[in-house]
């Protein structure tokens, strides 16, 4: 029981809120809002709803507005709805139908705006 | 239950463990196993259910076996009860079946389950909200 994951089984359904969870695997269907430090959504798994994480893995469907540092989408994942991201790995196969949006740190906005700045100087 | 369950009815439906530190707002059913070592509070609907040492539960519990090793408050309707000396119970009980071990902390209300007559587990939920 020390281990710091949790498992949604498959056959399960959630409905509600979701959090303080380090790490949860989904293999039910869940409509909530979660946060967590790792999100795993398994082949049969089926979210609905709102995921703020640090790293996300999609081999089921998700459709909601999902906040995240890292997303792997698998080769069965589904996604719809929006998803924000810093880093994405799409396999082949991968249904996204969906708002992709890459998020901004404000280390790596600064990177582009000096880009910007040098490829403008020689212009002016 | 699922939209895409191409493969599901092959599957037999797999334990979900909802871990300690976890926190849940609303309502669980599942055809197959609960570990509850978290808190939740809402609704559970299950075949099994073991809230574990750590576990905290508010709510209703509609299970045909229930195991309490940690803290339940609300009631259960289901099959058979077993309440373990770790376990603290505060509510009503609907089972055919109770067990509770010496050093239990149970505060509850028995109702009468009839054997013959009981209807659906489902059903009974549905009453007991009214």
């Amino acid at each position: 029981m020390d281990r710091t994951k949790a498992i949604i089984g498959s056959g399960a359904k959630f409905v509600g809120a979701i959090s303080n969870v380090k790490s949860i695997e989904i293999d039910g269907a869940v409509e909530a809002d979660l946060q967590a430090e790792k999100v795993t959504i398994g082949q049969t798994g089926k979210f609905t709803g709102a995921v703020n994480s640090e790293l996300v893995v999609i081999g089921g469907s998700y459709d909601g507005m999902m906040m995240a540092g890292s997303i792997w989408a698998m080769a069965t994942a589904h996604i719809a709805g929006e998803i924000h991201y810093q880093s994405l790995q799409m396999d082949r196969g991968a249904a996204l139908n969906c708002r992709v949006v890459h998020n901004w740190t404000e280390e790596t906005s600064e990177e582009v705006a000096e880009e910007n700045a040098e490829d403008a100087a020689p212009e002016a | 239950m699922f939209d895409n369950n191409r493969k599901s009815n092959e599957e037999a439906p797999t334990a979900s463990l909802i871990d300690k530190d976890m926190r849940i707002t609303g309502s669980v059913v599942s055809a197959g196993d609960i570990i509850l070592a978290g808190v939740l509070d809402g609704e559970i609907n299950c075949r099994n259910l073991v809230v574990a040492d750590n576990g905290r539960l508010n709510g209703t519990i509609n299970s045909q076996n229930t195991e309490i090793c940690g803290e339940v408050i609300g009631d259960i309707v289901g099959d058979k009860l077993q309440i373990r000396s770790t376990g603290r119970f505060e509510g009503a009980i609907k089972v055919e079946g109770i067990e509770v071990e010496s050093g239990a902390d149970v505060t509850a209300k028995f109702k009468k389950s009839r054997r013959n007559k009981r209807p659906a587990a489902a059903v009974i939920v549905e009453e007991n909200a009214e």
